[in-house]
């Protein structure tokens, strides 16, 4: 029996928060191309730049608490031994993951609710879309990894 | 046991000492901006803006559930 499940939880979870993490260091922070709410609150001046901040701060607890459960989950599973500690299954998990928080923070936020988009000042552009794409792409390159790992695993046992 | 209880108090004082270092030094806190920063995060909109933050983490964790409990399992 080869339960791979946690692992996968695990990993999937991490990649959700570390995901998180590039689009707030890298887009809210490095490049400051949009912030949490700046599609209703514009960042042009300095109240309005510090609300942002405020979720932004709010938005990275989440995604570290999110990195924190994966965490908490990695080592229950490292110390299971029924359940296989397969690289390939990790990495896949950790691609998902990513490829989730792009996708499902990309639909909610950018688009139906459109809180802010990729690129602020573009309002809804091809950034959006882009980053949707990714992670599509992102989640069916996990899932091709994941599944390479049970078929290892499966003829292993076999 | 006994090395905990020093630990925790260690903590204690220095969350006491450095509280008020923390609130004086807080640009935030007491400026004429932070007010209005303030009334806007705790205005109206602030449960709404929770809300708003928190949606695609809810989804997040019932995603992971899904995985935990229904992944397909190849092997019998």
């Amino acid at each position: 029996m080869t339960n791979i499940r946690p692992l996968l939880a695990a990993g999937t979870i991490m990649g959700i928060g570390m995901g998180g993490f590039v689009d707030g260091i890298l887009f809210h922070q490095v490049f400051q191309l949009h912030n949490m709410l700046s599609a209703n609150l514009p960042v042009d001046n300095l109240v309005n730049a510090e609300i942002n901040m405020v979720w932004d701060g709010l938005f990275h607890v989440l995604t570290w608490t999110m990195t924190a459960i994966g965490i908490f989950l990695l080592w229950r599973v490292a110390k299971q031994r029924a359940v296989p500690l397969s690289n390939k299954a990790f990495g896949g998990s950790l691609i998902m993951g990513w490829g989730l928080f792009n996708l499902v923070e990309g639909i909610i936020d950018h688009h139906i609710i459109g809180i802010h988009h990729v690129v602020e000042r573009l309002g809804v552009s091809i950034y959006d879309y882009a980053f949707l794409t990714s992670g599509i792409g992102f989640i069916m390159i996990g899932v091709v990894l994941i599944r390479l790992a049970q078929q290892e695993l499966e003829s292993r046992i076999a | 046991m006994c090395k905990n209880r020093y630990i925790i108090f260690l903590l204690s004082i220095f969350v006491i000492y450095t509280y008020p270092n923390f609130s004086l030094g807080c640009t935030l806190c007491h400026s004429e901006r932070s007010e209005l920063v303030r009334a806007y995060v705790f205005g109206a909109n602030f449960l709404l803006n929770i809300g708003i933050t928190l949606l695609p983490f809810v989804i997040f964790i019932v995603i992971i559930a899904g995985i935990y409990y229904y992944w397909p399992i190849q092997s019998n």
